[in-house]
């Protein structure tokens, strides 16, 4: 019973965590712009992230280690620096961008221009973080994130040509705009696979103290939760076929994205759609605030906890106080959704710096004891190592060129 | 300990415990003695920021010096733990001394002192 | 430390080499006019939504607002790279959008949506079907 509780609350953490305002902007670019041409973008991320989200678990969980701790103590400090100083960099215009997104779900519904509202938003973000613990915020925020099921309610409701979106999932060369079509695809793969939630995941795991018996648990939850959130962004995808794409709309703003919630639901469409991204954006901010703080107190090895106050790891709470206020001023100089979709690109740029290491920890005796991968998860891995690192040498002049 | 122990492997970057299982660091440097017509001792294990960037690339601790004279924070030592007081290695380190005597928490307590005890709820919350 | 400047430079090298192939006038004005297509689309589509109360005034406002910064930035580009006739559509959707703002103000769902239809027509948007093999 008690397993099934957790499983349940895992799962739904997973829908409600899984999506986020690059998940949003770049799915609705990629339906409004190519119909259900990239509908196999997004399984193809799906598929990466169950399959390093339940690595990192399984890491978490027999070493009580985390993925920061592992890069650090298994390929040194000097590797360690690149994907520390790359995530550092990146988490912050994500954070800017995730804030950006309360902030603008806020102005869909007053009028008032978001740049008012982001003091208010970093100092919400702040405030929970300051005075919460990984409980609270783990399950609270994620389960208000189930409202994001509106969208898959939605894209039922508008009775898509299913046949369509079946093909959608086959990969397919694009027809015209090569260029625009694979920086889609790139930062769709940047905004599934991001960094963060990897090393979240696994920290994650550390506060609620996992065990080895926890790993069927992760499974399960790794690959449910995913999965569940996965469908919430390709219902998004598929929206924003059917709406915006026959009328020739692109999705340059956020004003523009609503629209996939108005036409099937009237004035309550641009409530849920803005209780959506609000919501989702306020759970991502605080997880990626907490990563950065996570990664920097890991990798040198500083007292850390979410469940701690900030009197007993004065570090920690410095580090995700600071990157709170960076990514509140950061939104003065850039517009959310430009910053969004190129934070996402950038994730593609340092992705292969943080999957590579896991080709060494997971099968390291040290680690993970009998619970290391076997022949089948090298490989998967090595193939997700391989589509990281053509896609991290393609995503900046793919943003230049198409972005 | 009799056996031959892979410094690298097993110490370096590893996290440090103390005696009280406390977090004091990693190990972000191993300080070898050199002996005339001996071989060199592992006399400490290292932490300390500069110790780690250094290894990154030489200019880098100078930089960190420049912050911390900005901070009026100069003259911290890296903290050395002698390598008698390491008393298991593998994936963590962990030595046999109370960290709250070294100064392996100097900016943990400047940092608690002049922010977070100033600001509400950083001795308290819902924890 | 070799390896590492290796990578860097090649990284470099790759992002120069793709800014400074930029984009061709003529696709300058391709995206432009595309952008203008879409931002037409998007403000008879948001008068539609007003129309039928899906949406409050407030929100036509804003949408108005960022069509005319996005497109002002957009043309802005184009004219001082290409010439002035290339910014045409956007000009033509700039010109529409104050008589819009001052229809949805008025409260006159009628004349908004004369002049949204009237937009498209003059501008009008590329539309993408809903399809997974466009033909």
């Amino acid at each position: 019973m008690k397993n099934f509780v957790k499983i349940g609350l895992g799962v739904v953490t997973g829908i409600g965590g899984f999506l986020d305002v690059g998940a949003i902007a770049t799915t609705a670019l990629a339906g409004a712009a190519f119909g259900f041409q990239l509908l196999w973008v997004v399984l193809l991320g799906t598929g990466c992230v169950i399959l390093l989200t339940e690595m990192c678990g399984r890491l978490a969980a027999v070493s009580h280690h985390s993925l920061a701790d592992a890069i650090r103590e298994r390929l040194g400090f000097p590797y360690f620096s690149i994907p520390f100083v790359g995530e550092f960099l990146v988490d912050l215009l994500v954070l800017a961008a995730e804030i950006g997104g309360v902030a603008v779900a806020l102005h869909l519904v007053t009028g008032v221009s978001y740049l008012w509202f982001v003091p208010l938003c970093a100092l919400a973000v702040w405030g929970l973080l300051w005075l919460g613990t990984f409980t609270i915020i783990e399950r609270g925020v994620s389960i208000a994130g189930l409202i994001t099921l509106c969208f898959v309610v939605a894209a039922c409701w508008m009775h898509p040509p299913w046949a369509e979106v079946a093909r959608g999932v086959i990969p397919s060369l694009p027809s015209r705009d090569g260029v625009r079509y694979w920086f889609l695809a790139v930062s769709i793969l940047g905004a599934l696979i991001s960094p963060y939630l990897l090393n979240f995941y696994a920290t994650g795991a550390i506060e609620d103290k996992w065990t080895v018996k926890d790993i069927p648990v992760n499974r399960v939850i790794a690959t449910g939760g995913m999965s569940f959130g996965s469908v919430i962004a390709l219902a998004i995808l598929v929206l924003a076929a059917v709406v915006l794409g026959p009328r020739g709309i692109q999705v340059d703003s956020y004003e523009q994205a609503v629209f996939i919630l108005t036409r099937p639901f009237g004035r309550w469409g641009l409530y849920l759609f803005a209780a959506s991204l609000g919501i989702a954006c306020f759970g991502a901010a605080l997880q990626v605030s907490l990563n950065l703080a996570y990664v920097t107190a890991q990798g040198f090895g500083w007292n850390w906890s979410e469940n701690l106050k900030p009197h007993e790891d004065a570090r920690f709470a410095a580090v995700y106080t600071a990157a709170v206020l960076v990514g509140a001023a950061l939104l003065f100089v850039g517009d959310p959704l430009k910053l969004t979709t190129l934070s996402m690109a950038l994730n593609a740029v340092i992705a292969p710096f943080i999957v590579f290491p896991l080709l060494v920890i997971m099968n390291d005796r040290a680690y993970l004891r009998d619970h290391r991968n076997h022949a089948i998860g090298n490989v998967l891995v090595a193939g997700v190592v391989l589509i990281a690192f053509v896609v991290a040498v393609v995503a900046i002049p793919l943003e230049v060129l198409g972005g | 300990m009799d056996d031959a122990l892979p410094l690298v492997r097993d110490v370096l970057d590893k996290q440090i415990f103390d005696a009280h299982d406390e977090k004091l660091g990693k190990v972000d440097g191993i300080v070898l003695t050199l002996r005339a017509n001996r071989p060199p001792r592992v006399a400490a294990i290292e932490t300390d920021v500069k110790t780690a960037w250094g290894r990154v690339h030489p200019a880098l601790p100078r930089w960190i010096e420049r912050v911390q004279r900005w901070l009026h924070a100069e003259g911290i030592a890296p903290t050395r733990i002698p390598f008698e007081q390491v008393v298991r290695t593998g994936i963590d380190v962990q030595v046999d001394i109370d960290g709250k005597r070294t100064n392996a928490y100097v900016w943990e307590t400047w940092l608690k002192q002049r922010f977070v005890d100033r600001i509400p709820g950083g001795n308290r919350g819902v924890r | 430390m070799r390896f590492r400047l290796w990578i860097v430079t090649v990284l470099l090298a790759g992002c120069f080499g793709a800014a400074a192939c930029g984009k061709s006038q003529d696709v300058k004005v391709a995206e432009l006019h595309d952008a203008a297509g879409s931002w037409a689309a998007t403000l008879k589509l948001v008068t539609e939504e007003w129309t039928r109360d899906a949406l409050p005034s407030h929100f036509v406002q804003s949408t108005t607002s960022v069509a005319m910064t996005e497109l002002q930035r957009a043309a802005r580009r184009v004219r001082s790279t290409v010439g002035a006739a290339a910014s045409g559509p956007a000009d033509e959707v700039l010109a529409r959008v104050p008589l819009l703002n001052e229809a949805v103000a008025r409260g006159d769902q009628a004349a908004a949506m004369d002049i949204v239809r009237a937009l498209v027509s003059a501008v009008p948007p590329k539309p993408t079907p809903p399809v997974a093999r466009p033909r």
